[in-house]
């Protein structure tokens, strides 16, 4: 197979992996949807722990947790035979890659090796080198001499400019004969003229003596000047030649450099062989190191998860890499043949996958026992409480009234809360023993225990509760916790748009996306927002977490809808508003709380503002009060009570009322 | 030498080849090992 397809083959196989390891991971991080887990928490370990928390000792908690983990395990396919063709691939694929970089790194270092064993001949090389460049050195200097003072050329240099002086000597010479020739024709031809003119034979004789001492001067002269030409010839020729070796010397030192500037080059190649070998060998020492780190990295990995795949009764086996002497490092240790990671040709023994779901026990949870209003409690008791209901084992549970809607099961939780921890109609603190006898009636076995220990530790200071006290109370509230969730869930963007269209309020399809994002999307989202309807309700409980750990985007854009819902309610057709008062405005709405738990709500809710400084309260205050919606019943909501409270008492960390002080010191 | 340390250079850019397996490898470790380990803490 060609390299480019075997890259191809292997990109296919992790490819697949990471999908489904990103599916999974996914999925192991769904799993804790629905609890109450910080946003900055991204560790599953850590959101494990906020999840066991919160779920305390509730052992239905626990049940749906590893329903769901089991149920994300099985929609993975996490069965015994993908990860043990998981595992075989990815030893398959690692023991290749291990093999290859091995292989490569090998050959390097032996080539390495055979390159730095020839170092001492290369330093040998140098050294003939220089020599060689020394003795053209030395023929340059005989050329061109030493600073420039000597040498062949200087010399010849020297020689042409004398033969040329001399060529000038002798042609000045040369000329100046001519011009002696000249001047005694001109003479000669002067006397020839008075020949001419006269018979005298006495002028005639000495003209004609005169005449040939002239001819014979010039006779002379013309030998001289031929002599001379000769010279002069012999002069050039002696400059030309020189001129000539000139040129040949130069030529020749032209050639010196380019054999020095070779021979130089020769020498910077081997000399940086020489500078880049201990570099370059302290690289492949690097590139060694980390090839070995990254192969003992594998073998642990793959060691872990055979390890983890025997215990889960998967069978499989991986040989391990066997280590290589690094090359050049010792070299008396013969290397043997690297062998390879593969899956065993041994069988594999196939088991039965112990994460299956559908063979896990699937632990029900134990329904709640239903409290039936006891017709025997005493009437002192029932006026005492018009809310409360006796029990035929002479407890008590909260009972509806009938001029206050009930919107759904988890506010008869809630309000059964209420009065089970403990307050009386004014928000007062009951004495332990009857909270304890209340919840008794009204909780039942480990449930029971459980909130009875926390609301015994919690009787001096019922608004500081710990966060395991919280939680292990927020426990009772799951159940309709995990429907809300649902119902919100269900929402979309159209659906959001819808409903707001029909209140009135278009909005941009941008700032619709981003609202419904804050305040919708995604599972963890729901569940925050899930958690800030259920923290507005149990505030009664001193328990905010939830909302004051909202971002305040998010409080702003769930402020932003409860205000636009109270601003165009009236415009909404009847639907939309059931749809919008069921999924969104029902959970803050405390005016839908029983009469009884209105009482506790406020009294409780303003202690705890009271004894709390955190400035997010008030934010969350205040969009209470900007949340009240007119009920149809017309009954007197909370935030009508809270409003009413806030009027009558000062405002946080102000003077409390005498009554709430009188409360406190009692407690 | 100048070749032999291209060479070098190019394995040095891909040794996380081998990495990236053992990523993976690890990764689908640590999910089987905590999907065992939520089990393990609910049951």
């Amino acid at each position: 197979m060609a390299i480019d397809q075997i890259k191809l083959v292997e990109l296919d196989i992790i490819n697949k992996l990471k999908s489904r390891l990103d599916a999974a991971e996914q999925k192991g991080n769904d799993v804790f949807s629905g609890y109450n887990i910080p946003d900055d928490v991204t560790d599953n370990n850590t959101k494990l722990s906020y999840a066991l928390t919160e779920i305390g000792d509730d052992q239905t908690a626990r049940n749906e947790l590893r329903d769901k983990n089991l149920e994300a395990q099985k929609n993975l396919e996490l069965t015994n035979k993908n990860i043990e063709e998981d595992f075989v691939n990815m030893t398959n694929l690692g023991n290749s890659r291990i093999e290859k970089y091995s292989d490569k790194i090998k050959a390097l270092e032996e080539e390495y090796k055979t390159k730095t064993s020839q170092d001492e001949n290369k330093k040998n090389e140098i050294t003939s080198i220089d020599e060689e460049i020394k003795a053209l050195d030395s023929k340059k200097a005989e050329i061109q001499g030493i600073d420039g003072k000597g040498g062949k050329i200087a010399e010849a240099k020297s020689k042409s400019v004398k033969a040329k002086d001399e060529a000038k000597d002798l042609a000045k010479r040369i000329f100046d004969i001519e011009a002696k020739i000249k001047e005694i024709d001109k003479k000669i031809e002067k006397l020839n003229e008075a020949n001419k003119t006269t018979n005298d034979p006495e002028e005639l004789k000495k003209n004609a003596e005169e005449i040939a001492s002239l001819q014979g001067n010039k006779s002379i002269l013309i030998k001289d000047r031929v002599d001379l030409a000769k010279q002069y010839q012999e002069k050039e020729d002696e400059k030309g030649q020189y001129e000539q070796n000139i040129r040949s010397l130069q030529g020749e030192l032209l050639n010196l450099d380019s054999e020095i500037i070779a021979k130089s080059a020769d020498k910077n190649t081997i000399q940086n062989e020489l500078r880049l070998s201990p570099i370059v060998g302290n690289e492949l020492k690097q590139a060694r190191e980390e090839f070995e780190s990254k192969k003992q990295n594998y073998i642990d990995s793959v060691d872990t998860m055979e390890k983890l795949l025997n215990e889960r009764g998967i069978n499989v086996k991986a040989k391990r890499i066997a280590d290589e002497p690094i090359v050049g490092e010792d070299e008396s240790i013969v290397a043997d043949e690297p062998i390879i990671v593969k899956a065993e040709d041994e069988p594999i023994v196939k088991v039965e996958p112990i994460v299956k779901a559908e063979d896990e026990p699937i632990v029900k949870p134990e329904p709640k026992v239903k409290q039936e209003p006891n017709k025997n409690k005493s009437e002192k008791e029932i006026k005492s409480n018009s809310n409360v209901a006796p029990q035929d084992n002479g407890q008590y549970v909260p009972i509806q009234n009938e001029n206050l809607p009930v919107i759904n099961e988890g506010d008869k939780k809630r309000a059964n809360l209420e009065y089970v921890i403990g307050l009386d109609n004014e928000g007062a603190i009951l004495k332990s023993d009857e909270r304890l006898k209340r919840i008794q009636g009204e909780l039942g076995g480990n449930d029971y225990e459980t909130i009875a220990k926390a609301l015994e530790e919690l009787k001096n200071s019922p608004a500081k509760l710990t966060k395991t006290e919280k939680n292990k109370i927020k426990n009772i509230m799951k159940a309709d916790k995990k429907s809300l969730a649902t119902t919100v869930k269900d929402m979309d963007v159209d659906k959001l748009d819808e409903i707001l269209k029909s209140a009135g309020i278009n909005m941009e399809k941008s700032k619709l996306t981003s609202l419904y994002k804050k305040s919708f999307e995604g599972q963890s989202m729901v569940d925050r927002l899930n958690n800030g309807f259920k923290e507005y309700g149990e505030a009664t409980y001193g328990i905010l977490d939830g909302f004051t750990q909202m971002s305040d985007k998010h409080k702003s854009a769930w402020k932003e809808v409860i205000q636009s819902y109270s601003d165009k309610k009236d415009q909404m057709s009847p639907e939309d508003s059931k749809n919008f008062e069921k999924y969104i405005i029902t959970p803050i709405k405390f005016g839908t709380l029983q009469q009884q738990s209105k009482q506790v709500c406020k009294s409780s809710f303003m202690k705890f503002f009271s004894n709390n400084e955190n400035k997010n309260l008030n934010d969350i205050r205040a969009a209470i009060v900007k949340s009240e919606i007119p009920t149809k019943e017309k009954s007197n909501t909370f935030t009508d009570s809270l409003k009413d409270q806030t009027e009558q008492n000062p405002p946080l960390n102000e003077k409390q009322p005498e009554k709430e002080v009188e409360r406190e010191k009692e407690v | 030498m100048e070749e032999l340390r291209a060479k070098l250079k190019e394995i040095k850019e891909n040794l996380n080849e081998i990495e990236e397996v053992t990523e993976i490898i690890k990764r689908e470790t640590n999910i089987l090992e905590f999907f065992d380990k939520v089990n393990k803490e609910v049951s």
